[in-house]
């Protein structure tokens, strides 16, 4: 019996040191680090707390980037839908694929240092993981499922959001489990596609899959990195009794859905404040959805103490919003003429400013290409325009479609030339909004009768990377694109901006003029968010490409461009540098 | 006695059919209902127990990731049964319902099923609707589904 033992423990030892290479000299990643990143890195989803996506490298400039040659291309999991945001730290990227799958790269020839792949990498101590799946694999590239956005990375770990509701936390040195906390039943529908973010110590992240009526709402948590210790959980929304409870008419917390909390936020060191957005309210429509008021705290931007979880502040962008039209995309952290600005745009196409201090209101851009309502630029009060508030079985015109203007290909800022540059899809659609069952475990969106329709200023293109001038909101310049620009923007110090269209290309352009400087085709679709770093004084670009992406990526080129074909699969990164 | 002798015209129409399904048109997204030329409905026993049986892993395997195992759908994905399956496909034929999940899903792979799975499938999502079984199998030929409506309720329309 004891040789038994023994024998089975050398066993596993023995696998374990196979499988799982090690990320040499690793140094823990601080709390400064992730404040003040080295020029070379990219340790947060968005490079910086303010989410600007920006590198400031300049090895690639504007006058060489027509250069850029492929370094190395690694090809990801084709399980489920591809949207990664890859972290570089010390040389290592740190890639989330689908399905829960994370791998350690060397940066400079994309060799494997390790992989994390659930239900089949051991914890640290042996034992088995708990596969990150429930769901049949052979469909889990489908819309919305099996995403791993981003990731986070925080003293000697890894942390990700699993699409069965756990936060996990891998050891960055072997790829091996540490902790798994699980926050929500998944059977409920609970899951989540985006990554925490580390604040204070403490690591932030936010739930989605509130679609269906249930016991418990959506919800942003912080957890203990060390432990997986939950140590806060705020609701995204508002409950009876409580402030602003009054606001979903008089339904009960199990009719109040919505309000996901499915993208990643930003966070502010001198406000220290975390800054989360959450999503419509469900069912879309106010006619099916039988509530009438403005369902707080949806369609919001929530500023959250990182240490307590204390709701500090809220902006509500769309209140009763009713078509759809999500604001829950990245907060962009601007200072603007010293006022401290957090920047946001929803699938409405209106860039709004408010002040991330305190939440008060600044301005609104509407950029023109929607017909749902009216804002007033200096209020912020939107009016629905006659006729376009949903009926229940009336159709209804309406620019965007619910796949919106802007998704969440994250827009990217340049402290150069003060622009955001953002990924745009042109999109109408013909609807009709039908009804759910107000049952347990019925609701959902909502049916809709859809007919996708090309925008009629679009000139016959689905995609525009569009920059916007941050204080007057004008257009600075516009690249238009057959295909949706389908990548989250990249910025560099180098003057370039990077993005990707569905059609295979990857795009740099001088930040300044929107020419283009150098581009590439790639397997298929552009798809994720492309990172700059430095490995051994050479800067790189990676660009993620792939299937999955939701209604961009999917309905709309089918209908609308369908004379293009991309590959449904081909789940991979490209590495790109000038040459020796 | 009517809607039997229907049902003996449908197993009659549906055994002598050739499989042209893979020529099936296109559709595009679906729209106002239209109804078709129907001469049965969904409510005549259009599938077999069998069938909608083996469509239970084919919709596991390939469907539940987003419409989940209780085909309510999810926030991408809408639901196949009830009001909100009805509200979208009422009075339409089944052959648009067949080739549009043939022609479009699984969303990552299109049309990449055997026809048969297809067919499985749609008489599961029928199964899970409250429709009837009934002694023939549904096969894949246009002239037939685009006969056979989708509606509320028996007799209805």
């Amino acid at each position: 019996m004891k040789r038994l033992l023994l024998g089975v423990a050398v066993a596993t030892l023995c696998v374990s040191a196979q499988a799982q290479a090690q990320v040499d000299g690793f140094r823990p990643v601080t709390e400064n680090m992730l404040r003040e990143p080295a020029p070379e890195d990219w340790p947060n989803w968005r490079r910086t707390d303010n989410a600007w996506g920006y590198s400031p490298l300049t090895q690639i400039t504007t006058d060489n980037v027509g250069q850029l040659q492929l370094a190395w291309s690694w090809a990801m999991d084709d399980t489920g839908g591809q949207e990664a945001a890859p972290l570089v730290h010390d040389g290592v990227m740190y890639l989330p694929s689908p399905r829960g799958v994370i791998q350690a790269l060397d940066a400079a020839t994309g060799d494997l240092l390790w992989e994390y792949r659930p239900g089949t990498t051991p914890r640290v101590d042996g034992s088995p993981t708990t596969e990150n799946s429930g769901l049949p694999q052979g469909a889990f590239a489908g819309v919305g499922r099996g995403v791993q956005k981003n990731i986070a990375i925080y003293g000697d770990m890894i942390y990700s959001a699993t699409g069965t509701a756990s936060i996990v936390a891998v050891d960055a040195r072997t790829g091996l489990q540490v902790w798994e906390t699980q926050t929500a039943d998944p059977a409920l529908g609970y899951f989540y596609t985006a990554g925490p973010i580390v604040a204070e110590g403490v690591l932030v992240t936010g739930i989605t899959g509130c679609d269906r009526f249930k016991e418990g709402v959506c919800f942003i948590t912080g957890h203990d990195p060390r432990t997986g210790e939950e140590l806060w959980r705020t609701s995204t929304v508002a409950l009876p009794g409580e402030p602003g409870g009054d606001t979903w008419s008089d339904l009960p917390p199990e009719f109040r859905a919505g309000s996901d909390a499915w993208i990643a936020g930003s966070y502010d060191s001198q406000t220290g404040l975390v800054y989360w957005a959450t999503s419509q309210a469900k069912p879309w429509a106010r006619a099916v959805r039988g509530a009438a008021g403005d369902a707080l705290y949806t369609n919001s931007s929530l500023a959250l103490d990182p240490q307590t979880g204390e709701l500090v502040w809220y902006y509500q962008y769309l209140p009763g919003e009713t078509h759809d039209m999500d604001e829950v995309f990245e907060s962009v952290l601007i200072d603007v003429d010293g006022r401290p600005s957090l920047f946001k745009m929803g699938k409405l196409g209106i860039l709004w400013q408010i002040d991330r201090a305190t939440g008060e209101f600044i301005q609104a851009t509407d950029i023109g290409y929607q017909n749902i309502l009216d804002v007033d630029r200096w209020s912020g009060r939107i009016t629905y325009r006659p006729g376009m508030i949903p009926e229940m079985g009336v159709e209804i015109s309406m620019c965007p479609s619910t796949s919106g203007f802007k998704s969440w290909r994250a827009m990217a800022y340049s402290p150069q030339t003060e622009v955001l540059y953002i990924p745009i899809t042109f999109n109408c659609e013909n609807a009709t909004f039908g009804p759910t069952e107000q049952v347990l475990g019925g609701g959902g969106t909502g049916p809709v009768r859809r007919i996708n329709t090309p925008h009629p200023a679009s000139g016959g293109n689905l995609g525009e990377l569009l920059a916007l001038d941050i204080r007057s909101g004008e257009v600075v310049w516009r690249h238009r694109t057959r295909s949706p620009i389908n990548t989250a923007a990249l910025t560099t110090a180098g003057g370039l901006v990077f993005a990707g269209d569905w059609d295979r290309h990857m795009y740099a352009y001088d930040a300044e003029t929107g020419d283009i400087l150098w581009q590439s085709r790639l397997p298929t679709s552009a798809q994720g968010f492309p990172i700059s770093y430095m490995v051994g004084g050479r800067q790189y670009v990676a660009m993620p490409v792939g299937s999955g992406g939701s209604s961009w990526s999917t309905m709309l080129p089918r209908d609308l461009i369908p004379e293009m074909r991309r590959p449904n699969n081909g789940n991979s990164i490209h590495v790109f540098r000038l040459p020796d | 006695m009517r809607t039997r002798l229907r049902r003996v015209t449908l197993s009659l129409l549906l055994s002598a059919t050739a499989c042209g399904g893979a020529s099936a048109p296109e559709v595009t997204s679906p729209g106002p209902a239209a109804a078709p030329d129907a001469s049965f409905s969904v409510w005549d026993g259009v599938y077999a127990a069998a069938q909608a049986g083996r469509g239970v892993a084919q919709y596991a395997e390939a469907c539940s990731s987003c419409h989940a195992e209780d085909l309510r759908g999810n926030s991408n994905a809408p639901s196949l049964v009830g009001v909100s399956f009805l509200f979208v496909w009422e009075g339409r034929s089944l052959e648009e319902l067949f080739t549009t999940i043939r022609t479009r899903m699984p969303t990552n792979a299109p049309n990449s099923l055997p026809v048969s799975s297809y067919l499985d499938i749609v008489a599961y999502i029928l199964e899970r609707n409250g429709y009837p079984a009934g002694s023939s199998e549904m096969e894949a030929d246009p002239a037939v589904l685009s006969r056979i409506a989708i509606i509320a309720r028996e007799g209805g329309a």
